[in-house]
């Protein structure tokens, strides 16, 4: 037999490589005719748990379908980051409500990756930030 | 658009803060510190979202699941019915009448009572003096009350009758005028008329307060015995003059019509749906960018000082006041207008401010010269699938239609729409209850990714049910994905394999399953059926073992066909390793730059059986034919066989059984 599967070992690998080549960046300059796939953005919680997979997971699967077959597809992410929720935890916890999210942000950014969606992080969007709100 | 209004919010005046109907519990106390809760009227800035009702109650062209259209057309609660006035003039005041609005203009010859709202302002003018004491008691009791147990059908019903009296123009019967809390004032009028015998509540406030109950519907033999409840369905109309005979359903235009021609009345639409309130008196959100100043009232900060920011350094903890009124950098600034000396709007917006048009951003999430670019815009907008919980079917869905409609009236979008396809996914229940930190069942990915990998993780949840309803987690089914992605790693990989040189039928079989696996694989994803798109994978990779363990595979064009299409089809659910396969098997990155494999029909749809051909019982002939085969053509195709027809020739044939898949049977005497 040639060689064990090695799941971690060949995932990261790969998530490197196509986020260094931009592999899933997508623009306008396309011949192809435009797909726009969106998954409801997490709250910045802190943890992803595999309920948030069950949403994310499938919604990447059908958006590289479509991508397969020939479309432009858009499949973006990001945070939704103000709230109540925030807002007590960080009470709670006795933080800052920004970073908490922000600590948050980091670490979902981190478990998203894991997934190996075709997001586009150049888009990620959060509903907390300056440049977001100021047009709210 | 926006606008500000005086609007009664429940207020905790313990914790000083404004509280979600939610937030108060069943028997009207905070449900943090027991304070029973008040109703306070506080200036709050509002959406005028009620602009678009009908058009929010439209779904045309979209495709998303029924119930979501109909808890949105619920949220919108259109009724049709009559705004109805009744006559007050007899007490001087500049209100000469007191409008109503009726879904049921049918029973208005039933009115026996009307009952106006205790905040409604002219409970205060009529309120006779001697009434007076009674009425201000109760007002200041319904204050204490939240809006959920007001409007709550199970309790004992409550009110007080003020004093004055309001003629019914259609028959000039003068009614006392009651307050009760179950009228809200921020619905409708804020007035109702009373009608207990086709009413239920107000039966049974009737029945408390010895109102009378008349009917004016009557139920099919109906013989005038006393209701002992309301009869609320449709009937024939009685003590009704004129309308006396109708059918009530006809009542209900006839007698609109009549009350609009003598002016009593008009036809009119009321909605359930109000206005959107987008104050929040909390610190973690955006600031309104709104300016307070002395001379020139309010003004919105200029478009080039946008953002507002929040500071940080502010004291965010709850005091009941907006945190932001007690940081004074924040809050002092210059007029927009003057540039005299102005205080900023301290309250924050609502979250779903925020989270109702990030779909717009993401087109140009660095744009710095407006919300979005809108060439960009026009090129990717509208989101074709949107996917998400059902848990968003009002707010949030219902929040970004209106964003999206406003946003093209003032000439920025040119759709009507933002999400033409809807789809709800399902939850994943863990100890039979919904996955979610709150309740502590969480499984974290993490672990599993580290010992699994992304891709078996993807593939289970993809198995666990049906997409639209979700399944519950075991971690033994992920073993068991696992298994599968381990299988298919050495099969494409494993050098060993049979001896045998493929024969010219098993080439044949594993052609007609590649091609009938793309077509359904491909059905599947398009239809968002994952779990029956694995199950054809599985099936697919075990006829694959089962060719390669007895044949010699290597530089056979069918086997490579089938490794290829395997691939492909796998890789948008195991994107890591279809990738790393692809490259082992010598061909160039990237899988995911390829196109979806594609079946020809011949090919998918080649299943063949076998069907047997007898004469009198006895087998003549087998035929090689496609499974699709009907009846007709089965029969037809036996009797045209020449072996058969030397056994048919002088024969009259009686009759022909068939049995579906298997054989022709032709009785011959």
């Amino acid at each position: 037999m040639s060689e064990k599967y090695n799941p971690p070992e060949i995932e990261k690998k790969w998530r490197q490589k196509w986020e260094s080549d931009h592999l899933y960046a997508v623009s306008e300059n396309s011949d192809r005719p435009k797909r726009y796939e969106l998954t409801m953005f997490p709250y910045t919680s802190g943890n992803l748990h595999v309920g948030h997979w069950f949403a994310m997971a499938p919604a990447d699967v059908h958006a590289r379908f479509m991508r397969m077959n020939g479309y432009n597809v858009i499949h973006p992410i990001g945070f939704d980051a103000f709230g109540l929720p925030a807002e007590n935890a960080a009470i709670k916890q006795n933080i800052h409500p920004h970073k908490w999210t922000m600590d948050n942000v980091e670490n979902m950014r981190r478990q998203l990756r894991t997934i190996g969606a075709i997001y586009d992080w150049d888009r990620e969007v959060i509903t907390c930030q300056p440049d977001y709100y100021r047009w709210t | 658009m926006a606008y500000r209004a005086n609007a009664p919010a429940n207020w905790c005046p313990k914790c000083q803060t404004v509280l979600a109907n939610e937030q108060v519990t069943g028997e009207g106390v905070c449900e943090r510190c027991d304070t029973p809760v008040i109703r306070k009227d506080m200036e709050q800035w509002f959406f005028r979202i009620t602009k678009y009702a009908d058009e929010l109650m439209q779904h045309d062209g979209l495709d998303w699941p029924e119930r979501v259209k109909i808890m949105q057309r619920n949220w919108v609660g259109r009724s049709e019915g009559a705004e109805i006035s009744f006559d007050i003039s007899e007490y001087g005041f500049d209100e000469k009448e007191i409008r109503v609005f009726t879904t049921r203009p049918d029973t208005t010859f039933g009115v026996t009572f009307m009952v106006l709202a205790p905040e409604h302002p002219l409970v205060k003018k009529l309120t006779t003096p001697e009434c007076r004491e009674k009425v201000e008691e109760y007002v200041d009791w319904c204050r204490r009350q939240s809006e959920i147990e007001r409007l709550s059908t199970e309790k004992e019903k409550t009110g007080v009758f003020i004093g004055a009296y309001a003629t019914n123009r259609l028959n000039g019967d003068r009614v006392p005028i009651w307050i009760t809390d179950y009228v809200l004032f921020s619905y409708g009028t804020g007035a109702v008329m009373a009608v207990p015998g086709h009413d239920q509540r107000d039966f049974e406030m009737a029945a408390k307060f010895g109102m009378d109950i008349r009917v004016v519907i009557a139920p099919e033999e109906y013989n005038g015995e006393e209701f002992t409840e309301a009869y609320e369905e449709p009937g024939t109309m009685t003590n009704s003059a004129q309308f006396d005979g109708m059918p009530s359903e006809k009542g209900k235009k006839a007698i609109t019509e009549w009350m609009g021609k003598e002016g009593f009345g008009k036809g009119a639409i009321s909605y359930r749906l109000r206005d959107w309130l987008i104050s929040r008196q909390r610190y973690w959100g955006a600031p309104i960018p709104m300016v307070y100043c002395d001379k020139c009232g309010i003004v919105p900060v200029l478009e080039k000082d946008l953002p507002v920011l929040l500071p940080e350094d502010a004291e965010f903890k709850p005091t009941g006041e907006s945190p932001l009124k007690y940081h004074e950098a924040f809050v002092n600034t210059t007029c927009p207008q003057c540039g005299g000396p102005a205080r900023r709007e301290t309250d924050t917006l609502d979250t779903f401010m925020c989270s109702n048009w990030y779909f717009l951003r993401y087109a140009s999430p660095k744009y710095e010269d407006g919300p979005f670019d809108p060439e960009k815009i026009k090129y990717w907008l509208p989101v074709d699938l949107y996917t998400g919980g059902v848990e968003h079917a009002v707010m949030h869905l219902f929040y970004a239609r209106f964003f999206t409609k406003a946003l093209r009236d003032i000439g920025l979008l040119n759709f009507d729409e933002p999400f033409l396809k809807l789809f709800n996914q399902g939850t994943i229940i863990l100890n039979q209850q919904k996955m979610s930190k709150s309740r502590g069942n969480v499984v974290d990915p993490d672990d599993l990714v580290a010992e699994y990998g992304a891709d078996a993780v993807r593939a289970y949840l993809m198995f666990i049910g049906p997409w639209e309803q979700g399944g519950e987690w075991n971690d033994n089914g992920l073993v068991g994905l696992s298994r599968w992605i381990n299988r298919i790693w050495n099969l494409i990989l494993e050098k060993k394999s049979g001896t045998a040189s493929i024969a010219p039928e098993t080439e044949k079989e594993l052609r007609h399953h590649t091609h009938k696996t793309i077509k359904k694989v491909h059905n599947d994803l398009d239809a968002l059926q994952f779990n029956t798109m694995l199950a054809a994978l599985m099936e697919f990779t075990n006829l694959l073992g089962k060719v390669k363990e007895a044949n010699d595979v290597k530089g056979n064009a069918a086997w490579q066909e089938a490794i290829e299409a395997l691939l492909l089809m796998l890789a948008p659910t195991a994107p890591h390793l279809t990738e790393e396969l692809w490259e082992r098997i010598g061909y160039t990155y990237s899988i995911h730059n390829q196109s979806f494999p594609v079946w020809e029909e011949a090919l998918a749809a080649a299943d063949e059986i076998t069907l047997v051909v007898q004469v009198n019982g006895k087998v003549r002939e087998k035929l090689a034919v496609p499974a699709s085969i009907g009846e007709e053509e089965a029969k037809q195709l036996a009797q045209s066989q020449e072996k058969i027809k030397t056994h048919l020739d002088n024969h009259e044939i009686v009759k022909i059984i068939y049995v579906p898949g298997k054989l022709v049977n032709i009785v011959v005497k």
